[in-house]
C-alpha cells in the first residue's frame, strides 16, 4: 500500500507540475490483481498522502467507493476491458482544445505518429461517470493507448502509471504541436492524417 | 402562493375541533416551512416549562413549498414539538409518501393541540379533516395500524402512526409512515401518544404549483445531474444504503463499539453494507422523488422488513458488541414496527450493559447478547421489565443507577454512530446542537472523514467552529425545504436557493437562505434557553472529553471541547454564556 500511493502521489504530482492535473481535478489508478488502488475523490493532485489513496475491488464492489474518486466505475470498466495495469486521466490543455476542433486527431510529429497513430475523439453526452462514457472509453482503449474524452480530459492506460503518464503527455504534445500547426493556416507538409485514420 | 398550499389545520383534540385559516405569508416567506415554520410556531406558543406530554404541548406536521414537487427528494415532512426525551425543542423528520400526500390534503402545517379523551386518529382529504375513533387500532403494531387504515381509506392513502412504544410514552418512540419511514428522534411519538392520537391519514389530490416551471425544471435537471455524478449519491448509497459508512468509518477509528469504550469493532464488515447486501438484501427502496433509492429491503430466515441502515447497524450492533446480522436486522425490524427510534434504543441497551458490566444493573445484560437485545426493544415498547428502566432513555437510566457517565448523550439525546475522538468537529456539532446529540444538524464527519467538499485535519480542533456554524445554518435552512440530508454531497445553498425562489417566485440567494437558517438556530437556541439550559448543557460524555483511545489512527486523542466552543460562541454572536446578543437577534429579526 506504502509502494502505491506514493507511487500515485508522484506521478499526480508530475501531472499537476505540468498543468495537465488541475487542482483536485483528474485521477490515476493501479490495478493489482482484482484489486484497485485509485486516488481519492477531492484530493489535492499535488498533496497525495496514504490516506488520499483508496483500495477497492475490480469486479466486488466495496463500501470505499464512498471515497474514491468519481470516476473509478469507469477505471473498472477499463481494467476489465483491456490490458492496462494503470490508468491516468488527466485534463491537458492542448488536448482538450483539439477535442473541441477535431473529430479524431491525427498527430503530425514523429514521436505522436510513432508512438499514437491516432487520438480517437470519444463524444458523450453525460462527461463524468456515466455508462455512456465507460461503454465508448473502453471500445477505444481497447485498441489506443491514449484517448480524449471531448471537453473532459485524455484516458491513457499502461502496464504501469510511467507508461500511461507518458502516453498522457505525448498525447498534449503531440496536440500542442497540431495546435500550433493549424493556427498558421499554412499546412502541414507531414500529414498522417489518411495513413493512421484507420489504424 | 406558489409553492405552498397557503392553508394551516389547528386541530384541538381536547375539544374536538378543527379550525383551517390562512398560512401567514410574511412568517412563510422568513421561516419557509418544515423545521423552520414548526420552530415558529412552538417558540411563539409555547410557554417555559410546559410538560412534552401534557396537554399544552404542541405536536406541529409541516411540509415545505418544494414537498410534492419534480425537487429531487421531495417527499418529507418534518414534525416539530417540545421532546419528552430532551426538554429542548425539537424537529424531526422523514421520508416516505405521507408529505407529499398530507400537503395534496391543501395544507401546509397540521397543528394538534390538546388531548383526545379517548384514541383516536386524523383523517385528512382535499381541504377537509375529521377525527375518528381509534379504539380498534390502539394496540396494533405500525404496520398492522397502516395496513387497516389504508384497507379503510384506499390503496391512495398514506399513513403517519405510533405504534405501542408511542402509546405507552416511551420517551424515544418514533412516528412511522408508509413503508418504516421513521421521524424517529426525540419522542415525538410519545407527544402523539399523549394526546391519544394513533395516526394520521392523508389522500388528497391538490398538486403543488410553482411559480415559474420551466426555469424550475431546469434547476431540478442541474440538481439532479449533480446527484447522478456524486459518488455516493449515485453510486455509494444505492449499491449499499446507508451500512456503507460501517466499514470505512471502522476503518479510521470513527465506528463506535461497546458504548463508545471502544472506536472500532473487530467484527464490523458481519454487519456491513456490503454484507447486508450479500447476506439479507432483497431489493433497494427510494422514497417520493428520490433517485438515491438507499432504503434496504430485507429479509432474515424468520421475518422481513427494512434496514439495517447505518446507524441502526451500530446502535443495535457495533455499539452493543452484537455481530449478528440477523440479529441486528430483526432488532431494526421491531424497532420499525413497535415505533421507536433504533439510535435512542440501541444507546440505550448498551448503557444498561455497561451499567450491568460495572455490577450496578443485577439483570443479565450482556454485550454481544443478540437475542436480549431484541427482548429489551419489546420490553421497551411495552414498559415491561426492564423496559420500564429503558423507556426513558440511556440519561434517566444511568442517572438511576448513579453512574451518569455511562449514558452517551448530549442534552439527553443518545449519540448516533460517529466517536468524535476521530472527528473533532463533529464533536462540536454535538455539543452545540439545540436538539441533543444528532448528525443531522451538522456533519463535520463529512467534511472530516468523507472529504465533502474538501478534507480537513480530523483530529485538529482548529477552524472547526466556522465551518460547524455554516453547516448548521444550511442544514436548518435544507430542512425548511424537507429535502434529504443526503442531497447536499452533491448540492449546496446555491442550489437550494434557486429551487425556492423558482418554486415560490420569491427571491432568495443563497446568503439569504442561510440566513433563514441561522434564524431558525437562533430561535431554537431562544427556546432552550427559555428552558432552562445553559452553557453547561453545550457538551459531551466525560468519556470524549478525558479517556483518550488507546490504539489505532486516534490513539491519545480527546475531544478539545471548552476551546472550540468558545470560537463557536464568538463566531455565532452569542456571549460567553451561549446567549445570542441584541445585535444578533436584531439582524435575524428574532427574540
Amino acid at each position: 500500500m506504502i509502494i502505491m500511493w506514493q507511487e500515485i502521489s508522484k506521478f499526480s504530482r508530475k501531472l499537476f507540475d505540468k498543468g495537465y492535473m488541475v487542482s483536485h481535478s483528474g485521477n490515476l489508478s493501479i490495478r493489482c490483481g482484482d484489486r484497485m488502488f485509485i486516488k481519492r475523490r477531492g484530493a489535492a493532485c499535488d498533496e497525495i498522502g496514504p490516506e488520499d489513496v483508496i483500495e477497492t475491488g475490480i469486479e466486488e464492489d466495496t463500501s470505499t467507493i464512498a471515497l474514491s474518486s468519481s470516476e473509478t466505475d469507469v477505471h473498472r470498466a477499463i481494467y476489465k476491458s483491456t490490458s492496462a495495469l494503470a490508468i491516468v486521466h488527466a485534463h491537458p490543455p492542448y488536448t482538450i482544445a483539439c477535442s473541441l476542433l477535431y473529430d479524431e486527431i491525427i498527430p503530425m510529429d514523429a514521436e505522436g505518429d510513432y508512438l499514437l497513430h491516432k487520438i480517437p475523439v470519444v463524444v458523450v453526452e453525460r462527461l463524468s461517470g456515466s455508462k455512456e462514457l465507460e461503454t465508448k472509453l473502453t471500445e477505444a482503449l481497447q485498441t489506443y493507448k491514449g484517448v480524449v474524452v471531448r471537453g473532459h480530459g485524455t484516458f491513457a492506460i499502461g502496464k504501469m502509471l510511467e507508461e500511461a503518464y507518458h502516453m498522457t503527455c505525448m498525447m498534449e504534445a503531440s496536440c500542442n504541436i497540431r495546435y500550433l500547426v493549424d493556427l498558421t493556416g499554412l499546412g502541414s507538409k507531414r500529414d498522417k492524417t489518411t495513413q493512421y485514420r484507420d489504424w | 402562493m406558489f409553492g405552498w398550499m397557503g392553508f394551516i389545520a389547528d386541530v384541538d383534540l381536547s375539544r374536538n375541533s378543527i379550525a383551517w385559516r390562512e398560512l401567514d405569508e410574511d412568517a412563510a416567506k422568513r421561516f419557509v416551512g418544515g423545521r423552520g415554520y414548526g420552530v415558529k410556531i412552538i417558540y411563539d406558543e409555547l410557554g417555559k416549562g410546559v410538560d412534552p406530554l401534557g396537554e399544552g404541548n404542541v405536536l406541529v406536521f409541516v411540509t415545505g413549498p418544494l414537498t410534492g414537487s419534480m425537487a429531487p427528494t421531495s417527499g418529507r415532512y418534518s414534525v416539530v414539538t417540545k421532546s419528552p426525551l430532551t426538554g429542548t425543542i425539537f424537529d424531526a423528520n422523514s421520508g416516505g409518501f405521507f408529505g407529499p400526500s398530507m400537503k395534496a390534503c391543501g395544507l401546509d402545517v397540521l397543528i394538534l393541540r390538546g388531548r383526545a379523551s379517548s384514541p383516536v386518529y386524523l383523517h385528512l382529504t382535499d381541504r377537509m379533516a375529521n377525527i375518528l375513533g381509534a379504539d380498534d387500532l390502539w394496540g396494533k403494531d405500525t404496520h398492522e395500524t397502516r395496513d387497516l387504515l389504508v384497507g379503510r381509506h384506499g390503496a391512495g392513502a398514506r399513513v403517519a402512526c405510533i405504534g405501542p412504544a408511542g402509546e405507552n410514552l416511551v420517551k424515544m418512540a418514533a412516528i412511522m409512515n408508509d413503508d418504516d419511514r421513521a421521524a424517529a428522534r426525540g419522542g415525538v411519538g410519545a407527544v402523539m401518544g399523549s394526546k391519544n392520537l394513533k395516526a394520521i391519514v392523508a389522500n388528497g389530490k391538490a398538486r403543488t404549483s410553482v411559480a415559474d416551471p420551466d426555469s424550475f425544471s431546469f434547476i431540478v435537471k442541474e440538481c439532479n445531474k449533480l446527484l447522478d455524478q456524486n459518488p455516493v449519491t449515485s453510486k455509494a448509497l444505492p449499491r449499499f444504503g446507508t451500512a456503507v459508512l460501517v466499514n470505512v468509518m471502522n476503518e479510521v477509528n470513527v465506528l463506535p463499539s461497546k458504548n463508545f469504550q471502544r472506536p472500532n469493532f473487530e467484527e464490523a464488515d458481519k454487519i456491513s453494507g456490503e454484507s447486508i447486501r450479500k447476506r439479507v438484501f432483497i431489493k433497494q427502496r427510494a422514497c417520493f422523488n428520490c433517485g438515491i433509492a438507499c432504503g434496504r429491503v430485507t429479509k432474515t430466515p424468520t421475518m422481513h422488513g427494512e434496514g439495517p441502515e447505518y446507524e441502526t447497524a451500530f446502535a443495535l450492533g457495533s455499539d452493543c458488541l452484537v455481530s449478528d446480522l440477523d440479529d441486528v436486522t430483526e432488532a431494526n425490524y421491531l424497532c420499525n414496527e413497535l415505533g421507536i427510534d433504533a439510535i435512542s434504543m440501541g444507546g440505550t441497551i448498551a448503557t444498561a450493559m455497561e451499567l450491568h458490566e460495572k455490577g450496578l444493573l443485577s439483570e443479565e445484560v450482556n454485550w454481544g447478547d443478540g437475542e436480549k437485545v431484541k427482548e429489551l426493544v419489546r420490553l421497551t415498547a411495552y414498559r415491561q421489565g426492564l423496559g420500564e428502566e429503558l423507556a426513558d432513555g440511556s440519561k434517566r437510566l444511568a442517572e438511576k443507577f448513579r453512574s451518569p457517565d455511562s449514558a452517551i448523550q448530549v442534552k439527553g439525546l443518545e449519540l448516533p454512530a460517529y466517536d468524535p475522538r476521530g472527528s473533532k468537529g463533529q464533536g462540536l456539532a454535538f455539543a452545540t446542537s439545540n436538539r441533543g446529540a444528532c448528525h443531522l444538524r451538522s456533519y463535520m464527519v463529512g467534511i472530516e472523514v468523507l472529504g465533502f467538499p474538501k478534507r480537513i485535519d480530523r483530529l485538529s480542533a482548529i477552524n472547526k467552529a466556522g465551518l460547524c456554524i455554516v453547516q448548521q445554518n444550511l442544514f436548518a435552512a435544507m430542512d425548511t425545504l424537507v429535502l434529504c440530508r443526503f442531497t447536499s454531497y452533491a448540492l449546496d445553498e446555491e442550489h437550494y436557493a434557486r429551487l425556492l425562489s423558482r418554486a415560490t417566485g420569491i427571491s432568495y440567494r443563497p446568503e439569504e437562505f442561510l440566513l433563514i437558517g441561522e434564524r431558525i438556530w437562533n430561535m431554537e437556541r431562544l427556546f432552550n434557553l427559555r428552558e432552562g439550559f445553559t452553557r453547561r448543557d453545550d457538551s459531551l460524555p466525560r468519556r470524549f472529553l478525558e479517556e483518550p483511545h488507546s490504539e489505532g489512527s486516534t490513539k491519545g486523542q480527546v475531544v478539545e471541547l471548552d476551546r472550540m466552543l468558545d470560537e463557536y460562541y464568538k463566531f455565532r454572536g452569542w456571549d460567553e454564556q451561549g446567549r445570542p446578543s441584541p445585535t444578533k437577534l436584531a439582524q435575524l429579526g428574532i427574540g
